[in-house]
C-alpha cells in the first residue's frame, strides 16, 4: 500500500506493520475484547502502528489520511473499557511518544503537558513540586491525558475536585480537515467567547480530532487528610446522608458507598459500608469539616468503624489484575463494570431495579454495587458485574441493564464513555442531539477518518 | 534475611501462576518498565512480552521493575529466563577470598573493588563466579550458614542478603555528606531500608533518582551528578557510591 510506504519512510521505526506489534494494537481495555481474546478470538488487527513525537506529525498523517482515504484511531494508555479504541483495519497513532511537561505556571496554578504523558508520571512530578492533579480514576497506572480527555474520564477525588472536564482549560487539537489549533488564544479560567468547545473533544473519543496539548488546573498538594469508614443499615439512606453533606456545603474529597453485597465481598462486612477522606489545606476549615461531616452521618445511621477499611481501600485501588486472576479465571467467569448517575429522587428505583433484573439474566451472578461520584443532584452508582465467560450471556446482561438505566431515569454512562460497547444506546439517551453530533461529525470529517467509528 | 526481598521469595510465586497475569492485565506496572518507556511501544512491555516471548528473550533487561510494581507480585523475569533456557546451563559457585567474621559477597568481576572496600570496613570476602542468570541457584554449596552482605544488587536479591547500603552503618563512622542517589532496579523496594542506614551513618540523600535503569538510558545531564550502587552501570560511565565512601570512611 502505497501510503504505508509513505509513512514508513517518513516514521522510519516509528511506523511498524510487524505481526506482534499490530497484536499489541488491536484492543483497549474492553472486557469483551479481552474476554474474546482470551478464548483465543483475536479481532482485526490495525494495518500500522505509528508514533509521533511532534503535533507537526499528527498533521501530517491526518493530511495523508485524507489523501489516501484510510482511518486513523488515535491510541494513549488503551485501558478504556468500551472499546472506543479498537484498532481494527486502522492506522493506529500511538500518541505516548508525545509525553512532555511543557510549563508548569506556579502563579495561575496551571500545567501544559503532551497529550500522550501518562497520568501517573505527570502526577508524580507534579507532587514532587507540591502540586497534584487531583484526577486519580482507578485506570490510573495505565491512563495518558489525551485518553483521558477523550473518554470524559473522571476521578475518585471527584466530589470536591470535579471530573477531568473541570480540570482541562485549554487544549490544542488537530482537526481531522488538516488543520492545528488552540481552543483558545489565552487560556483563561472561564470565557464566553462562543460555545465552549473542548467540550466537543471531552468524550469525543477521537472522532472529531486530536487532543495533542492541554492546559490542565493544578492544586497545592493537600496539607490536612483524615478519614473513616462508617457502616449504615441502608444503601440508598446512606446516599441520602451524603446528599445532606453537600447541601451543608461540607464536600468531601472522597465518598465510596458499598452496598450489602459488595461490602461483604470487599471488607467482609455486613452492612452497607461508607469510606469518607477529607482534603484541606487549611487547618481551621478542616477541623470544622470533620466536625460537621462526623455530625450529620451519626446524626443519620451511620456508625463509625476507624479508618482501616480506608487504608485497604488506598491500598488496592487500582488493582485489577489480583481478582481477575484468583477467582475468575479459576471459575471461568468474566467480569464489567456498569456505571450510571441519576438524580437523587430516582436513585432507590433505579438501584433496586437494576440489582434484581439484571441478576436475573440467565447466567449473571448477585450484582455488586457501590457509589462513588456525588454531586448536589444525584449520585453515580457503579455496579460490578460477574457473568458466565460467554458472549451471549454479556449482550442480554447489557441490553438490560441499558434498558433498566434508561427507564429508571438514569445514563448509560457516568465516566466511561460510548464506544462500540454502547453505541446501540446513544440514540436513547441523547435523542436529537445524536443528529447534531452526526453532523458535526461529517461537517469535520467529510471522508471519514478519524476514530474507531464506535458509534456515529 | 528479608525473604520478601529474595529470588527464592519471586521463584515460589511464579510457580502459583498457570499463565502470565499480564495476559489480562491493563498493564498497572507499565510505566516502571525501561524497555517501554524508552520506546513507548506496548510490546515492549510486560503486556508485549507475555505474548511474544520470543521478543522477551532479545528485548526485557530482566529488571523485575514490573515485579516491583505489579499487584500480584508477578516475576516476569523468570518467565523470560525460562523462555531463554538459560537456567539449565548456568550456575555458580563461591570462592573465598579473604576470611573474615562478616562477608561481603559479590560477583568475580568486582573483586578488586571488594577488595579495597572490605579492607576499609573490615570484611571477609566471597566472589561469586557466575550471576548473570538469577535461576538455578546451587543450593549445594555451603555458604549459607555465613554472614552475607551482598555487594552488588544481583547477588542482594539472589541470596536474599542485605545490600552493604543497608547495614553499612555498623562499619563506619559518621561520614557527614551529602549526596543524589541512584537506586538500581533491584534495590527499589529496598529503599527505607537503605535510606534510613545511609543516615544512621551520616550520608544524607538530597535527592534520589529510581524511576530510570542507567543500563538503558544514557547517564545524560540527569544522572551527572549522581552516584549509583549498579556496578553494572560502570559501563556507562556512571560513578559508584562505594568509590566515594571507600574515600570517606577511616579519612
Ligand atoms: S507484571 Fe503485573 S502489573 Fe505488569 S502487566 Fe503483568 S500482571 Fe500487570
Ligand atoms: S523485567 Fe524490566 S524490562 Fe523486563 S518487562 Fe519487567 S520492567 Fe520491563
Amino acid at each position: 500500500m502505497e501510503f504505508i510506504e509513505s509513512l514508513k519512510k517518513k516514521f522510519g521505526e516509528r511506523c511498524s506493520t510487524e505481526e506482534e506489534v499490530l497484536k499489541m494494537y488491536w484492543r483497549d481495555y474492553w472486557p469483551l475484547a479481552i474476554m474474546n481474546e482470551s478464548l483465543g478470538k483475536d479481532g482485526e488487527y490495525p494495518i500500522a502502528v505509528i508514533w509521533p513525537e511532534y503535533t507537526e506529525e499528527v498533521l501530517e498523517v491526518v493530511k495523508l489520511a485524507n489523501k489516501y482515504g484510510f482511518k486513523i484511531v488515535p491510541y494513549g494508555g488503551g485501558s478504556g473499557v468500551t472499546g472506543a479504541a479498537l484498532g481494527a483495519g486502522a492506522v493506529v497513532m500511538d500518541l505516548r511518544r508525545m509525553n512532555k511537561i511543557i510549563s508548569l505556571n506556579e502563579e495561575d496554578l496551571t500545567v501544559t503537558v503532551e497529550a500522550g504523558m501518562y497520568l501517573k508520571e505527570l502526577e508524580e512530578k507534579l507532587n514532587r513540586e507540591g502540586y497534584t492533579l487531583r484526577h486519580i480514576p482507578q485506570s490510573y497506572p495505565e491512563a495518558v491525558i489525551g485518553g483521558l480527555i477523550s473518554t470524559f474520564s473522571i476521578g475518585q477525588y471527584s466530589t470536591k475536585y470535579g471530573g477531568i472536564e473541570d480540570i482541562v482549560l485549554n487544549m490544542e487539537v488537530v482537526t481531522p480537515y488538516g488543520e492545528v489549533t488552540w481552543l483558545r488564544r489565552n487560556t483563561v479560567p472561564r470565557s464566553a467567547a462562543g460555545p465552549d468547545l473542548k467540550m466537543l473533544f471531552m468524550g469525543g473519543e477521537g472522532q472529531f480530532g486530536i487532543v495533542t496539548k492541554a492546559v490542565l488546573r493544578i492544586y497545592p498538594l493537600p496539607k490536612y487528610i483524615w478519614m473513616n469508614s462508617y457502616i449504615f443499615k441502608d444503601f440508598i439512606e446512606a446516599n441520602f446522608a451524603v446528599r445532606q453533606l453537600l447541601k451543608t456545603g461540607a464536600i468531601p474529597a472522597v465518598v465510596r458507598i458499598y452496598d450489602k453485597e459488595d461490602s461483604n465481598v470487599r471488607f467482609n462486612i455486613d452492612g452497607n459500608v461508607m469510606l469518607v477522606i477529607l482534603e484541606d489545606n487549611n487547618e481551621k476549615l478542616h477541623n470544622a469539616t470533620i466536625e460537621v461531616v462526623s455530625d450529620i452521618l451519626a446524626s443519620l445511621g451511620g456508625e463509625e468503624i476507624g479508618n482501616k477499611y480506608v487504608e485497604k481501600w488506598l491500598e488496592n485501588r487500582f488493582d485489577i489484575i489480583s481478582e481477575i486472576t484468583k477467582f475468575l479465571i479459576p471459575m471461568n467467569m468474566w467480569f464489567d463494570t456498569i456505571e450510571t448517575v441519576v438524580t437523587w429522587s430516582r436513585l432507590d428505583k433505579l438501584y433496586w431495579a437494576f440489582k434484581k433484573e439484571v441478576a436475573e439474566v440467565e447466567g449473571v451472578l448477585p450484582v455488586l454495587a457501590h457509589s462513588s461520584h456525588f454531586y448536589l443532584n444525584g449520585a453515580c452508582i457503579y455496579f460490578t458485574m460477574i457473568y458466565e465467560k460467554n458472549e451471549e450471556v454479556y449482550w442480554n446482561m447489557w441490553e438490560k441493564a441499558m434498558k433498566v438505566i434508561l427507564d429508571n431515569g438514569g445514563s448509560i454512562s457516568h465516566h466511561h464513555g460510548v464506544g462500540r460497547l454502547k453505541g446501540r444506546w446513544i440514540k436513547d439517551e441523547i435523542l436529537g442531539g445524536y443528529n447534531i453530533i452526526k453532523k458535526i461529525k461529517s461537517a469535520l470529517d467529510s471522508r471519514n477518518i478519524l476514530g474507531s467509528g464506535g458509534w456515529i | 534475611m528479608t525473604n520478601r526481598y529474595s529470588y527464592q521469595y519471586y521463584q515460589k510465586r511464579f510457580q502459583s501462576f498457570s499463565e502470565a497475569p499480564c495476559l489480562y492485565c491493563p498493564g498497572n506496572c507499565i510505566t516502571s518498565c525501561p524497555t517501554f518507556t524508552q520506546t513507548r511501544n506496548t510490546l515492549y512491555s510486560p503486556l508485549g512480552y507475555t505474548r511474544s516471548l520470543d521478543i522477551a528473550v532479545d528485548k526485557c533487561l530482566k529488571c523485575w521493575r514490573c515485579t516491583f510494581s505489579c499487584p500480584v507480585e508477578y516475576p516476569l523475569s523468570i518467565l523470560v529466563e525460562r523462555a531463554a533456557e538459560r537456567c539449565r546451563e548456568k550456575c555458580f559457585g563461591y570462592v573465598i577470598i579473604k576470611d573474615g567474621g562478616k562477608y561481603l559477597v559479590g560477583e568475580l568481576e568486582y573483586v578488586n573493588r571488594m577488595k579495597v572496600f572490605s579492607e576499609k570496613v573490615g570484611l571477609g570476602i566471597v566472589a561469586l563466579d557466575y550471576v548473570s542468570s538469577l535461576e538455578n541457584r546451587d543450593s549445594s554449596v555451603s555458604m549459607e550458614e555465613k554472614d552475607m552482605i551482598g555487594y552488588s544488587p544481583e547477588v542482594s536479591f539472589l541470596l536474599g542478603v542485605p545490600h552493604y547500603t543497608e547495614v553499612i552503618y555498623e562499619f563506619t563512622g559518621n561520614l557527614d555528606i551529602t549526596i543524589k542517589l541512584h537506586l538500581p532496579c533491584l534495590l527499589l523496594p529496598r529503599e527505607t531500608e537503605i535510606l534510613s542506614s545511609l543516615e544512621k551513618t551520616g550520608v544524607t540523600v538530597e535527592e534520589i533518582v529510581k524511576d530510570v535503569c542507567i543500563r538503558i538510558e544514557n547517564t545524560g545531564e540527569k544522572l551527572k551528578d549522581l552516584y549509583t550502587l549498579c556496578p553494572r552501570a560502570l559501563e556507562t560511565g556512571a560513578k559508584l557510591l562505594d568509590d566515594l565512601l571507600i574515600q570517606l570512611i577511616g579519612t
